[in-house]
């Protein structure tokens, strides 16, 4: 690595050499988010790239189905800390204390612990903590403070695709911005699921969505209970029967309802390392970083796509959104809650509304007890048309102006 | 076993599985290219490798080869990484050869005839010649990479191969030239007579089946054929007076465009179709390797199939499968199963077919056997058939061209003098000798005819001399760097595509393909010799 420290890029005009590259890599603190089959990757590439003071935090434990691709764990690890076992495994191989393992949500973090950080590498599954993660860094940009500016990247994978960005919180596009070409769960209109199947699939969801909810009352569908999901498989299997629909398999009502995305070592490996290839290049400037997007789909031949992502400047978390809702007045406020619910635009899952005064709070206890009355009373008695509400949600590190105009 | 692999069986399922438990994989060079190669393949359950090479673990391969550690310093480097990688799967075996690497010995060759595929990572340019010429008369694939700092390229060698299509690549509902089931299905119905929520509920397929008949009595029985043609049928269909917003309507628009057009055989297949192989194989079939004869007398009555009137008439045989579309569940159900049943059919007249051909005398003596099962697999992807080139590349006589010389083909190019460079002075090029990069300019220059004259605009000119300049200076700086995280990247894409040519499920990069860590992409080579 030392050649490209010591030697200019033609690529990239600006570097300049310097022999102490090293050193500023092996210092800079760097914070892996997930420790699943992106993380172990980056775990690794990071350490064989010189960076000595790393964090990983990952609140999950090892599972069966994760020994496919997630190298650093063995079939005796199942059931430990993914954080904890993969910090040590790298540790020992390399003879030295350089990643400290955190088995935690990011959620129970503060800002404080995120702010030691230089540089964030994201190997995450859910776009939940990805869009948490983007707001909790945008959110602590303070524009007199240059160092508390720290890049994101972030990678992805399905199947035999994947995607790199690398996210400069207020800078480019954050997570946020880019919401509406995230890829969604398949759903299937309801009607199909009841009138007119067609698929495997749509029978299994008869059977999960439909039917368990009547037959058990009270009882949540557990995906991971192997005696639920028998029931699932043979109701569905039933029912495909009637209409001579082939092809249900117990995987397969495994798959649809627990939404399994396919995930592969080789995808991971391509993702991870161009992640921590990103991050080198960001910390030591010896060449151009990527900007900001790069698609990398493997199915067909190999196929990738760079391009840059543009800044939403009505970002709800980077910009200055304004979100009007139009509803009429004599809505609950319960029900006002659900069209916040499912608003395209908000995405929100628990929200806490207020105005001057506190409308409803989903917590702390004491707050949403007080408030819960509010939630049966009809919105012109809690405030007028055109009213701008301050919505939280945990989802959210920040807060939402939302405008609420009368329809009647 | 399923379960630990559940997550990769949702993409290539237990057939592909099977292939990877039954697969042996040959890899020559244990650096951290070879080793993370090999660890994207031992994790998703290969069933054994065997690694060659000839150092012993020093400092370097600590900074870079995460199946190392200090206490491997001086042990053999094949044989530490080897034990290293088979602690990630209990079920893959892991062998090893201490063995030099200059040349292609009779004991590599012993080994390489018991491999699915073989690896090359990092070998010099006479190692790969020689084992890609050996390889190809056996049939087994070769890939061959090499990385150089953030640079990387790969080339894979197959003679002959087919991969199982997914459905969502390939939808073969031949509306414009419906066989005789489905369209008397699609006579039928009389969207006249039936009540609105019924024929909200016509599979599109019916209705552009109907449509395309109607177009094509006012165009004098023609199929549209150019784009503004099929834009008028698009127009056609959505002129249509039920065409009121429907679903069912609403898909068929969607679609219009896409299955207008008359049915063409992919080129590829034709290449296989056309092929030599396909007269020789019931000429001399001694002369096709044992391990390839199945696929060709597949092929030759795949051959035959298409070119009999009464049988595929033209076509390939039917896939047999139906995307999911707006339809009410009775309807839906009776097309799948014509679709399901004409596939039967086809499947069965090639399966005929190849009985009669291994019947014959010639065949007969080779005892090559093909099941049912075989035959249908093969069918069902023929629209996937690969063949790249009827003879075996010339790697150490060619010298490369490439139609278009941008930044992919001048890294690709500037690698490949690279390593001609280690292979002549054991070491790669770099900044301790002034000579170094006039040296590496004179090999580009040898191996690859747009070095000398890149481009006849004067502006391009200019723009690719520059990156020509650049990528030379790239590579004095990386001076044969093995980057872990470009490895890693490399070991990644390289196990992709061994697992793709393994699992005959995907589409594999036929040809070459340069990574280019600097700025962040791959680009696809076409470096081959167009043979037919
Ligand atoms: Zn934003």
């Amino acid at each position: 690595m030392n050649s490209f420290y010591t030697q200019p890029s033609a690529f990239e005009p600006d570097f300049v050499p310097d022999a102490n590259l090293s050193d500023r890599v092996a210092e800079t603190k760097v914070l892996v988010i997930g420790a699943g089959g992106l993380g172990c990757e980056i775990l690794k590439n990071l350490v064989l790239s010189g960076f000595e003071q790393i964090h990983v935090i990952d609140m999950d434990t090892i599972d069966v189905t994760n020994l496919n691709r997630q190298s650093l764990f063995r079939d005796a690890d199942v059931g430990k800390p993914k954080a904890q076992v993969a910090a040590e495994f790298v540790n020992t191989r390399v003879s030295k204390n350089v990643i400290t393992a955190h088995y935690n949500r990011i959620q129970d973090k503060d800002e404080e612990f995120y702010r030691q950080f230089e540089i964030v590498v994201c190997g995450l599954d859910s776009l939940d903590a990805r869009r948490w993660v983007s707001a909790m860094f945008v959110n602590m940009v303070d524009e007199s403070d240059p160092s508390s500016l720290k890049p994101i990247i972030d990678g992805g994978t399905e199947g035999f695709k994947g995607q790199v960005r690398v996210i400069l919180p207020t800078l480019n596009a954050c997570h946020e911005c880019a919401s509406s070409m995230h890829s969604k769960k398949v759903t299937y209109p309801i009607c199909t699921i009841a009138n007119t199947p067609r698929l495997p699939e749509h029978c299994i969801e008869w059977a999960s969505v439909v039917q368990w909810p009547k037959v058990h009352e009270g009882l949540k569908l557990d995906a991971d209970n192997i005696e639920h999901m028998q029931w699932v498989y043979s109701t569905a299997l039933k029912r495909a029967d009637e209409h001579g629909i082939s092809g249900i398999t117990l995987s397969l009502a495994q798959g649809v309802v627990k939404n399994i995305i396919p995930a592969i070592a080789s995808t991971n490996a391509i993702i991870s390392a161009s992640c921590v290839n990103e991050a080198l290049k960001i910390v030591t400037g010896c060449h151009p970083y990527l900007n900001n997007y790069m698609l990398y789909v493997g199915d067909s031949s190999v196929y990738s796509h760079t391009f840059e992502l543009e800044k939403k400047e009505d970002c709800l978390v980077c910009g200055n959104a304004k979100v009007t809702i139009e509803v009429s007045k004599t809505i609950t406020l319960e029900e006002l809650i659900e069209e916040i619910k499912i608003n395209n635009s908000l995405q929100l899952k628990k929200p806490s509304l207020r105005t001057d005064k506190n409308l409803y709070m989903q917590a702390p206890p004491f707050l949403e007890v007080k408030s819960r009355p509010n939630l049966k009373k009809q919105l012109y008695e809690l405030f007028e048309s055109n009213s701008t509400l301050t919505v939280t949600d945990p989802s959210l590190m920040t807060s939402v102006s939302l405008t609420v105009t009368f329809t009647d | 076993m399923s379960q630990r692999y559940d997550r990769q069986i949702r993409l290539w399922n237990l057939s592909g599985q099977q292939e990877l438990a039954n697969a042996k994989v040959g890899v020559f060079g244990s650096s951290a290219l070879g080793s993370e190669t090999l660890k994207n393949l031992v994790l998703p359950g290969i069933k054994e490798f065997v690694l060659l090479d000839h150092r012993i673990v020093s400092d370097v391969d600590l900074l870079s080869n995460f199946y190392v550690s200090k206490n491997n310093l001086g042990q053999s480097l094949s044989h530490t990484v080897t034990q290293l990688l088979c602690e990630l799967n209990p079920q893959v075996a892991g062998n090893y050869l201490q063995t030099d690497l200059s040349k292609l010995s009779q004991e590599h060759k012993n080994i390489i005839e018991t491999c699915t595929i073989v690896i090359l990572c990092n070998q010099i340019p006479t190692l790969v010649n020689d084992i890609v010429d050996f390889c190809w008369d056996l049939g087994i694939p070769v890939i061959s990479c090499s990385v150089n700092g953030f640079i990387g390229s790969t080339s894979t060698f197959i003679s002959e191969h087919f991969i199982e299509s997914h459905e969502d690549q390939i939808e073969d509902l031949r509306i414009s030239e419906p066989f005789n089931e489905i369209e008397e299905y699609s006579d039928g119905i009389d969207l006249d007579e039936l009540d609105p929520t019924d024929r909200a509920h016509i599979p599109y397929i019916v209705i552009l089946i109907k449509k395309l008949k109607e177009y094509k009595k006012m165009n004098g029985g023609k199929l549209p054929s150019t784009f503004k043609e099929k834009r008028e049928f698009k127009n056609l269909v959505e002129a249509d007076k039920y065409c009121t917003g429907e679903e069912n309507f609403m898909e068929a628009v969607e679609n219009a465009i896409r299955y207008s057009g008359e049915y063409t055989m992919p080129t590829r297949v034709l290449q296989v179709l056309n092929s030599s192989n396909c007269e020789l194989v019931v000429s001399n079939p001694d002369k096709i390797q044992f391990k390839n004869l199945a696929f060709w007398v597949m092929a030759r009555a795949l051959r035959d199939f298409v070119h009999c009137s009464t049988e595929g008439n033209g076509k390939l045989p039917l896939t047999g499968t139906i995307p999911d579309m707006k339809a009410d569940t009775k309807r839906f159900i009776e097309i799948q199963k014509i679709y399901k049943n004409k596939a039967n059919q086809d499947i069965e007249k090639v399966y005929n077919r190849v009985q009669d051909l291994l019947k014959s005398n010639l065949l007969k003596s080779t005892f090559c056997k093909l099941t049912r099962q075989d035959v249908e697999t093969f069918c069902h992807n023929s629209h996937r058939l690969l063949f790249s080139s009827s003879s075996k590349p010339q790697l150490s006589t060619r010298k490369l061209t490439f139609p278009t010389f941008e930044l992919g083909e001048i890294m690709y190019t500037a690698n490949l003098a690279a390593q001609t460079f280690n292979q002549t002075y054991g070491r790669f090029p770099s900044n301790s000798d002034i000579n170094d990069k006039s040296i590496l300019e004179n090999l580009c220059q040898q191996v690859c005819t747009n070095w000398n004259n890149p481009q006849s605009d004067q502006n391009d000119q200019d723009s690719t001399e520059t990156l020509m300049k650049n990528v030379i200076a790239e590579f004095i700086r990386s001076n044969g760097a093995e980057l872990h995280t470009t490895c890693a990247l490399f070991g990644g894409l390289v196990a992709q595509e061994a697992i793709k040519l393994i699992t005959r499920h995907y589409l594999p990069v036929e040809n070459s393909l340069v990574y280019d860590g600097i700025n962040s992409a791959f680009y696809s080579i076409n470096d081959k010799e167009e043979l037919l």
